[in-house]
């Protein structure tokens, strides 16, 4: 009876608002991420004939990625870009939250919108306007020449130049999860670490790098992937020699129109970042970063 | 010239135009607890940071063992601190809390292994070190703290209210083991807090602070029977204030008249006749009478009232008397009275010379 009457006013069983909370976000992901991924699985399986995607299975694909050595230059330069610019920007952005979290106050809010303010414009402007600084007519070469000296070259469109783009692009991301993390942090630990003999460097590492370690990796992965992926910014500042990985990823499904080749590219891409999210994942053990919750 | 561990010279701190920590001078001695007791916003907690290394005194001093370390950082003061709120090392065993001063300081294994062993020993932690701090109960992590506090041998160790967070029962057997560890190590405590029983459980001597000046520094008793400023009256112990002009002056007795009640109290300093004085005598000095009583030669002062009611605290009572000048006094005594009931004639009786007076502030 009492179910009845429940229902008869419209109200849901438990189990039911269960399902109905939970399916936007189950939508999203299969929508979104589950059945492009398998889309481009299945593709990269295939072959394509002028411009057409033709299904019959094979490995051709995985057979020319693997055994044609500029592919292999490609996904190593990209590797190392995505290692370098994650290790900078790691290095950069942990001041800056720093800074937000312990002398924020009540300017906080303006703080971490200020990170976020380069998002306002597109990608692309950015990019362009890192040009207007660091290209041959840009800010620093310019002002160099105007004094007599030599322009930096290495500026001007080299896998450098296109390594810093991608860490500006980023940083944002490794800056907010830091930041995330610090908010929860106990700057009173730092005192009693140095009321117990620890100088501050040594407080750093002994205390607030294990505590906010979730948060660091959680930056790198955030900003590690889509380096890993770049096409734009190899494009715009990289020059001839920063070809990137996802730059030629990008071209087979435009000018070339090798989609099922580009599909390739792309699992392989996947699995690269998944491997490397595999390895940060395992340098995190929960007890050790302060995670205070329940046990899994 | 280290005949104190601890020495304060004239330590002045501001924060804004709150002064929290005004001209204080001090000095502490080899197996000492001290106790640094005042309530909130008094600066007694400032005053731990300073001798810590945590706050920077605007102007005057602070020697450790006869060396001065106001400019030194925490790290180099060799000083062991405890907090209110544990603040152990979430990330970081029990084992690894405790021995963290140690291998700060880079000692060798094998005596990081040896002084492990004996803290944990010490503050009966054994077979808790795998732990994690959330895995402890609360006693348990206040004894983690205490024993990294005290494992590197601290010249002294600064206890900023190590107890408030722990409930009744706990509270009470810690104070008896704090002392004991005290008595045992002879380092000296400087433990500051707002609970005067803790301090007065605890300590050797007690400094009572308020608004960033030290009240009084003396001995726990000294404190508690002979407050010297009206402030030390009212804050230690429970006292009865009695507020009112003096009307005559004679030698050490003076007069009170005390919301039109004539009674005698002791002669202030810096007061005369027609001057406003406060004059406080503790609960447990006063006694009650049933008027039929005969008078009694030490207790000069018998004002009459009724018992308006009786509470129960167990080996004692606090008996709220209204006196017929309207006013209410408490009187703590023993539970056994029981001839005298609620809304019954009684009278509240003391010796002058139990209470202290002070010319009333202003």
């Amino acid at each position: 009876m009492a179910t009845e009457i429940a229902s008869a006013r419209g109200q849901l069983s438990p189990e039911a608002r269960f399902l109905l909370l939970a399916l936007p976000g189950a939508l999203f992901v299969v929508a979104f991420l589950i059945l492009p991924m398998l889309s481009i699985l299945v593709f990269s399986f295939w072959r394509t004939e002028s411009y057409n995607l033709i299904p019959e299975w094979n490995l051709g694909n995985y057979a020319i990625l693997f055994t044609t050595p500029t592919y292999m230059t490609f996904l190593l330069r990209s590797v190392l870009t995505a290692v370098a610019v994650s290790v900078v920007a790691l290095i950069y952005s942990w001041p800056i939250a720093y800074f937000m979290a312990k002398h924020g106050g009540r300017y906080r809010l303006l703080l971490s919108l200020g990170v976020a303010a380069p998002f306002f414009t597109g990608v692309i402007l950015r990019i362009t306007g890192i040009q207007g600084i660091m290209g041959p007519v840009g800010l620093i070469n310019m002002g160099l020449m105007n004094f007599g000296l030599p322009p930096i070259s290495f500026l001007m469109y080299t896998p450098t130049a296109a390594a810093i783009g991608i860490a500006y692009l980023f940083i944002p991301f490794m800056v907010t999860a830091i930041y995330l993390s610090l908010l929860n942090f106990d700057f009173e630990l730092l005192e009693v670490a140095k009321i117990n003999g620890a100088k501050a460097w040594r407080a750093f590492f002994e205390v607030t790098l294990p505590l906010n370690w979730i948060g660091t990796i959680i930056g790198l992965v955030l900003v590690f992937v889509p380096a890993l992926g770049d096409s734009i910014t190899a494009r715009f500042l990289g020059g001839p020699n920063a070809a990137s990985f996802g730059q030629v990823l990008s071209l087979q499904f435009g000018e070339t129109g090798t989609w099922a080749l580009g599909s390739a590219m792309g699992v392989v891409l996947f699995l690269v970042s998944s491997f490397v999210i595999f390895l940060m994942w395992r340098s995190v053990n929960l007890r050790r970063s302060g995670f205070t919750g329940r046990e899994g | 010239m280290a005949d104190f561990v601890l020495e304060l010279d004239r330590v002045t701190k501001r924060f804004g135009d709150v002064t929290a920590a005004n001209d204080l001078s001090l000095q502490v001695a080899q197996g000492e607890f001290f106790a640094l007791l005042g309530p909130s916003g008094s600066g007694k907690t400032t005053l731990l940071r300073i001798i810590a290394g945590l706050e920077l005194p605007d102007s005057g001093r602070v020697l450790i063992n006869g060396q001065d370390v106001t400019r030194l950082p925490p790290y180099a003061r060799k000083v062991g601190m405890v907090f209110q709120n544990f603040l152990l090392f979430p990330h970081k065993t029990v084992a690894e809390n405790v021995v963290f001063p140690l291998r700060m300081q880079g000692a060798p294994k094998e005596r990081q292994r040896e002084r492990l062993a004996w803290a944990l020993k010490l503050l009966r932690l054994e077979g808790l070190e795998d732990r994690y701090p959330n895995q402890l109960s609360g006693g348990q992590q206040q004894r983690v703290a205490l024993a990294r506090g005290l494992i590197a041998r601290p010249a002294l160790l600064l206890l900023d209210e190590p107890l408030a967070n722990l409930d009744r029962e706990l509270r009470k057997e810690m104070e008896v083991e704090v002392r004991r560890y005290q008595v045992e190590l002879t380092t000296p405590f400087i433990y500051v807090t707002h609970n005067q029983e803790e301090a007065l459980t605890m300590s050797d001597r007690i400094a009572v602070m308020a608004k960033g000046r030290f009240e009084q520094v003396a001995p726990k008793l000294e404190v508690y029977t002979h407050p010297t400023s009206p402030f030390v009256a009212g804050f230690v112990g429970h006292s009865n204030k009695m507020s009112g002009r003096l009307t005559a002056l004679d030698g050490s007795r003076a007069r009170l008249d005390w919301q039109g009640v004539e009674i005698a109290v002791p002669s202030p300093a810096r007061a005369g006749v027609g001057d406003r004085v406060d004059y406080f005598v503790k609960c447990e000095h006063m006694v009650l009478r049933s008027p039929n009583d005969p008078p009694e030669p030490g207790m000069a002062n018998r004002v009459p009232g009724v018992l308006r009611d009786v509470i129960f605290k167990g080996p004692t009572a606090d008996y709220l008397a209204r006196l017929d000048n309207g006013v209410e006094l408490t009187v703590t005594d023993a539970v056994t009275m029981p001839s005298i009931r609620r809304d019954d004639p009684i009278h509240v009786a003391w010796a002058p010379e139990a209470g202290q007076c002070f010319a009333a502030a202003g």
